[in-house]
């Protein structure tokens, strides 16, 4: 169809620019069988409790993309209030506040930002965001603790 | 400038597009500014599938909170200046409107002279002869029961301030014209506007700064009226003729503001004053069309920019012109220099928003990333997709891509540009709009000033070209929301 066809385009279009010109402390890698799934390492944001880590997120790109949102999971364990056990993630432009404007490298971005910036009041993860509201510095120990432990294999 | 088509359907049908009255001004450079009316030929239009009475639901208006100053009723209503439209039944009408006069909306700045005076420096296209006159703190007067319009300069309470509060100028026709003050010896003392006297305010609808720039018609050739409006009454008969044979005028209202410096400083320096555009309407017909700015037309870099000519360099500039500046901060009430109303300049890519369109190739639909924007979003004005993504849009969000603002209405416009090159190789033929016209892209068109020279160049070095209002015409459609 001709509309799928020029929403593939643009799919190319950004996968080429993502390799093209990457973004600093984000890695995204097209599978090659599927143009829509994108494997992705994210670098922990400096001064915050994941620096240092190396976060595996899977991203794919729904038929509806890019008037749907992309689904995007973290698939490396991380201690955040905003993210649950399973690596799904409370962001609020993937879900309501999603706009075609935004792309792969914004969404990637934002979730970058995200690490850097927990927000406890808007949580996924009750357990965690008691305890980064009760005890933010301990909370944020075991973030470290975390990090360190999952998000630093080879 | 260009000629504007607009078509008003008077019933809706699902298979047609409705075609509303919306004019498109041309042709200047980084920011383009658009005018849209409500009341072209019939007292009601529509747009967004619905109704719009001009005068009976005024609030309606797709408009009206953009209007810098709501309190005023009749800002949502078109005024007429002592001309009677005639009264048309018809079903559709398609009548151009060719706007004439443009003063580019970012060239306006402040000029320094010595002391405490300052000046004002602007560039303008014109494909007529003008006249330029521009008043210093100007009362705006609505006379004969709102039929007609004009300013009058205030009277001075100070006898310290002994400056002059008119001047008029003319000025040939031509594109990129360079208006400087300091030549024509323009000067404001900005001590005047310190001063709270005579409840000068905007709210009393002073300005301190209006340039009126109106069209001279060589089938009238009158003298310079002092006041704006008051000629178009002699000539209310040339109204009725097919071609614009009245006179056309171009406003700008603008004032001046303090910008907030870090240090308590309590001098005003020549750096911290900044003009702030409060208002640009254009008269045609008699009707007043307040124009407003689209946001998203950049002037995106051209493939060939660095065979730029002499002309490019003088219209683009290095710097910017006029800093960015919220105009939302400006209360009404509020005297002109208030030091406790300091306004912040507002950097043209702070949101992140605009990050994403920096990102994106300037021109391309930021949905699709691929087919030029040429589909403008209304109320917020962003013109950010295209056609078919407008289409496919509407029926998956009701919210702008950029802001998030939920739109009323999809309008595409489309540039026609006439092909001059060929009517010199060629006979002219009766399938005019065909041949003669070739579909541009809006930005190109918008942008046109420069590449058309460019391209004439190449082709026909023997040609001087200059673009006036007929090289191009805008069509403008809706697509139905």
């Amino acid at each position: 169809m001709n509309e799928n066809g020029a929403l593939t385009k643009r799919i190319v279009k950004e996968s080429a620019r993502l390799q093209q010109e990457p973004v600093p402390g984000i890695d995204a890698i097209v599978d090659e069988h599927n143009p829509r799934y994108f494997k992705v390492i994210i670098d922990g944001p400096s001064e915050s409790p994941y620096e240092g880590g190396k976060f595996k997120v899977e991203l794919f790109l729904p038929d509806e993309y890019p008037m749907a949102p992309p689904k995007v999971r973290f698939m490396t364990k991380l201690y955040h209030p905003n993210i649950d056990k399973l690596g799904r993630i409370c962001l609020d432009i993937l879900k309501e506040k999603w706009s075609p404007a935004l792309q792969i490298r914004t969404v990637l971005l934002s979730i970058q930002a995200l690490l850097s910036a927990p927000n406890p009041d808007d949580f996924l993860d009750a357990d965690v965001a008691e305890k980064w509201k009760a005890d933010e510095k301990g909370a944020k120990a075991i973030a470290r603790d975390w990090t360190q432990r999952y998000a630093h294999e080879t | 400038m260009g000629i504007y088509y607009s078509l008003t359907s008077a019933f809706s049908s699902t298979t047609e597009t409705n075609h509303i009255n919306v004019q498109s001004n041309s042709k200047t450079k980084k920011r383009r500014r658009r005018r849209h009316k409500q009341n072209h030929l019939l007292n009601r239009f529509f747009l967004g599938s619905k109704h719009f009475f001009t005068n009976t639901q005024p609030h309606t208006c797709l408009f009206n909170d953009y209007y810098y100053f709501n309190s005023r009723k009749d800002e949502l209503n078109p005024v007429h200046l002592q001309v009677s439209l005639p009264e048309t039944n018809q079903s559709s009408i398609i009548r151009p409107v060719q706007c004439t006069i443009a003063i580019r909306r970012d060239s306006l700045k402040l000029v320094h002279c010595y002391d405490d005076y300052y000046s004002i420096d602007f560039i303008f296209d014109v494909d007529r002869p003008v006249q330029i006159f521009i008043y210093f703190m100007a009362h705006e007067v609505y006379t004969n029961n709102n039929e007609s319009l004009s300013y009058v300069t205030c009277k001075k309470s100070s006898n310290l301030n002994t400056f002059k509060q008119y001047y008029a100028f003319d000025r040939p026709a031509g594109h990129g014209q360079i208006f400087s003050s300091i030549p024509n010896d323009i000067r404001l003392p900005l001590s005047v506007l310190n001063e709270n006297h005579h409840n000068c305010t905007i709210k009393t609808h002073v300005y301190p700064i209006v340039i009126v720039c109106r069209e001279i018609n060589s089938r009238l050739n009158k003298s310079p009226s002092t006041i704006c409006g008051t000629a178009i009454t002699e000539h209310t008969t040339a109204t009725l003729a097919s071609c614009p044979t009245f006179d056309q005028y171009h406003i700008v209202l603008a004032t001046i503001k303090l910008l907030r410096s870090n240090e308590p400083v309590s001098t005003i320096t020549s750096d911290r004053v900044t003009i702030v555009l409060l208002n640009q309407q254009h008269i045609y017909n008699g009707i007043v069309f307040k124009l407003f700015e689209i946001y998203s037309i950049e002037n995106h870099p051209s493939k060939s920019a660095k065979t730029n000519n002499d002309r490019r360099k003088v219209s683009k500039g290095n710097q910017p012109l006029i800093k960015v500046v919220q105009t939302s901060k400006i209360h009404e009430n509020e005297p002109f220099l208030d030091r406790k109303n300091e306004i912040d300049v507002i950097k043209k890519s702070s949101s992140d928003f605009d990050l994403v369109l920096n990102n994106a190739h300037e021109s391309t639909c930021v949905i699709c990333l691929t087919d030029t924007r040429n589909v403008l979003l209304l109320p917020c004005r962003h013109l950010c997709i295209c056609g078919s993504c407008a289409e496919n849009l509407k029926f998956q969000s009701a919210n702008c891509p950029i802001c998030r603002v939920p739109f009323r209405a999809l309008l595409q416009l489309n540039a026609l540009r006439c092909r001059k090159h060929f009517l010199i190789n060629h006979e002219y033929s009766d399938d005019e709009d065909e041949l003669m016209y070739e579909s541009v892209s809006l930005i190109d068109a918008l942008n046109l000033a420069t590449s058309t020279t460019k391209q004439l160049h190449k082709t026909d070095c023997n040609i001087k070209h200059s673009i006036t209002t007929n090289d191009i015409k805008y069509f403008c459609s809706e697509h139905a929301v």
